[in-house]
């Protein structure tokens, strides 16, 4: 890849945001924290025009437009002179990220026939920032097409500068809570199988119309996020049951359920803030039918969330940083120190993950050239699915992605949502040697 | 648009099979279509850097102290020419344990050099003594060990070996060196060439080949002794 010079003034450099902080210690040779999110266009992408979008976006997004260097005490994010790469897709996404590949962005763009893909590394973003970014992108994609689409809903003005707001890491700013949580993460269920090659992952896309999941939802008077996390943990529940040791049969099961913080506090920062909330189902008090599962889920999440709550959780997270000790450790012995702790329980409290984006909202004159969305969460080290879900228009895409072999979790979660009424239709990239 | 008779979803149009469940798509009226699939073909393979890196600072530990004691012994030359023995073990070291991570294709050439090493060693080693051994025992001695290897490995890389018969090849390797060992041996202390406690060694290789031999014919004894003993 050719690396292109562009003139810079002064480096501009940022810290990492309090949630993003964890990330790079994470991530090992093998395995970082990262998703991907797709928009599948009506016609056939070009990626010389793709590239030259990319490199008119960039400016909007400083934030996105850096590499991630080591400091004494902290990684910090500098500016980054070259330009992204825009490369062709491959069959095993969201791959680890090194800080010196891809000329050290953080993130890369992928095009596929008619697919615009970009994979963010969770320590740049969340989910908001990447709508952003993707959805300016391929608007700017689009005009440069001959088409004439404005800016508005999700697609940023590239001719502004970022604002102050967009480029703030926003936990600081709101955490202000006195409340204390309670309740420590207990280890809970994980289904096992045979491990795929540490560079491969299995990725269902389930296609469902919005209409039909919304009306079983309100059937059951819940939430689709409530319905689909409820059916996550029934089919888990399923699993545990059958599983030969009479220790996992007792384990706990919970689903973690990111939420974006900004629906709660007035920002619209483009870096990462959201939180997740981590709802249990004990299968020691009992024999549960999907039902009663449902209301269980339903309930607490109604329960917890609000946001004094939500304060809370960020105050404490907040402690953590600011703390004096933690904040002279040299950044050897906090990586080492998150590492560890993350080997050790990181992904043990969570069994499954559903992480729903919600609608994607495109300017009118956008929405003739786009067909869908896809988004997926890169494969956990322990949790044997990991689930997103995101709306456009009519259609609902739910992804699970997985380092396993096996496909019962899948199979099973589809199956359920057909027997409930909802038509859905698949794609993979799992294609058998024949 | 066909869709799977087990699962009840739609599939992709260029779908042979549900990708859920792996029951293949029969539909005469609509055969899949030459469609592109919903992913490419090419899969990324992340290039191992770890190992690299690994070498790269045991090159880096081992380096300083040399570096050290070679300077160190040039400004005391009167105090003998001990550094020699450092540096060379190093290097020797490093040909052996951190070599193998940038030659990872050719283990001829692996082989080549590990052997020209160990030759080299043990020449300095005989020159500093100031003693005839090298000649006498290093050098056959190390080249028939090569030799062995080299045989192994054109056995080896021909097919996939089952594992009673790549253990039949060490053991027999064992026992051949531990002749050619005492036969050298006793050459060059006694006078004469002789062979009597390899005898021993020989005797208990003989043995185990035997039984390799036996599990390697024996499928339902392999069988009892994979169950057996897996790690």
């Amino acid at each position: 890849m050719k690396k292109i010079k562009r003139p810079s003034g002064e480096k501009v450099w940022f810290k990492l945001d309090n949630a993003g902080k964890v990330f790079p210690g994470q991530s090992t040779s093998k395995w970082s924290n990262i998703f991907r999110m797709s928009v599948i266009l009506k016609e056939k992408i070009d990626p010389e025009l793709l590239a030259r979008a990319v490199e008119m976006v960039m400016p909007r997004f400083p934030c996105f437009d850096v590499r991630l260097r080591k400091g004494m005490f902290w990684y910090y994010f500098e500016k980054n002179e070259n330009l992204p790469p825009v490369l062709p897709d491959i069959k095993n996404p969201c791959q680890r990220v090194k800080r010196k590949e891809n000329n050290g962005f953080l993130f890369r763009v992928y095009y596929y026939e008619k697919r615009i893909s970009v994979e963010f590394f969770h320590a740049l973003t969340d989910a908001y920032g990447t709508v952003r970014f993707l959805n300016t992108l391929t608007a700017q994609y689009l005009r440069l097409q001959g088409h004439d689409i404005p800016p508005g809903e999700s697609v940023l003005d590239i001719n502004e500068p970022a604002t102050e707001d967009e480029l703030s890491d926003a936990f600081p700013r709101f955490a202000d809570s006195k409340g204390k949580l309670r309740g420590a993460n207990k280890f809970v269920y994980h289904v096992r199988g045979t491990k795929l090659p540490a560079h491969m992952c299995t990725i269902v896309t389930g296609t469902m119309p919005l209409d039909k999941v919304k009306a079983k939802a309100k059937e059951y008077g819940v939430t689709i996020t409530e319905l689909i996390s409820a059916e996550l943990l029934y089919v888990h529940y399923q699993m545990q049951q059958k599983d030969l040791s009479r220790a996992n049969r007792k384990k706990e099961i919970s689903v973690q359920i990111p939420v974006n913080l900004r629906n709660f506090f007035p920002t619209k920062t483009l870096r990462n803030f959201s939180l997740a909330y981590i709802d249990r189902i004990d299968p020691g008090m009992g024999t549960y039918t999907f039902e009663e599962m449902l209301k269980q889920v339903a309930l607490y999440l109604r329960y917890i969330n609000n946001e004094k709550t939500l304060n809370a959780m960020v105050t404490s997270n907040l402690k953590l940083e600011t703390n004096p000790f933690m904040r002279i450790l040299p950044l050897v012995v906090k990586d080492a120190a998150i590492g560890i702790s993350f080997r050790l329980t990181g992904e043990k409290s969570t069994t499954v993950m559903f992480s729903n984006i919600g609608i994607v909202k495109i300017p009118e004159e956008m929405q003739p050239f786009v067909d869908r969305y896809v988004i997926m969460s890169g494969p956990g080290k322990l949790n044997g699915a990991r689930c997103a879900g995101i709306t456009y228009g009519n259609s609902f895409e739910v992804t699970i992605v997985s380092l396993y072999e096996e496909m019962d979790i899948q199979r099973e979660f589809f199956r359920r949502m057909v027997r409930l009424g909802v038509p859905v239709k698949i794609e993979s990239n799992i294609l058998f040697d024949e | 648009m066909s869709y799977c008779v087990n699962c009840g979803v739609e599939l992709e149009k260029s779908a042979r099979r549900c990708p859920l469940c792996g029951t293949p798509v029969i539909n005469p009226v609509q055969p899949p279509a030459d469609e592109p699939p919903a992913y490419p073909e090419n899969i990324f393979i992340p290039k191992k850097t770890r190992s690299r890196y690994a070498a790269f600072m045991v090159t880096m530990v081992l380096l300083i102290p040399n570096l050290v004691c070679a300077i160190i012994n040039l400004f005391y030359p009167h105090t003998g020419h001990w550094a020699v023995y450092v540096v060379s073990s190093s290097v020797l070291l490093w040909i052996f344990c951190v070599l193998p991570v940038f030659i990872k294709r050719n283990a001829y050439l692996l082989l080549g050099v590990d052997t020209a090493a160990a030759l080299l060693f043990t020449f300095i080693m005989s020159v500093f003594h100031g003693r005839d051994w090298f000649l006498r025992i290093a050098l056959p001695a190390i080249l028939g060990l090569a030799v062995m290897l080299g045989i192994m490995i054109y056995w080896i890389s021909r097919k996939k070996r089952e594992w009673p018969s790549v253990c039949t090849a060490v053991v027999g390797i064992l026992g051949l060196m531990s002749m050619l060992f005492e036969f050298l041996i006793s050459w060059y202390v006694v006078g004469r060439p002789m062979i009597q406690y390899s005898v021993i060694i020989v005797a208990s290789c003989v043995g185990l080949i035997v039984f390799f031999e036996f599990a390697g014919r024996n499928r339902r004894f392999r069988a009892w002794l994979t169950r057996r003993f897996y790690v």
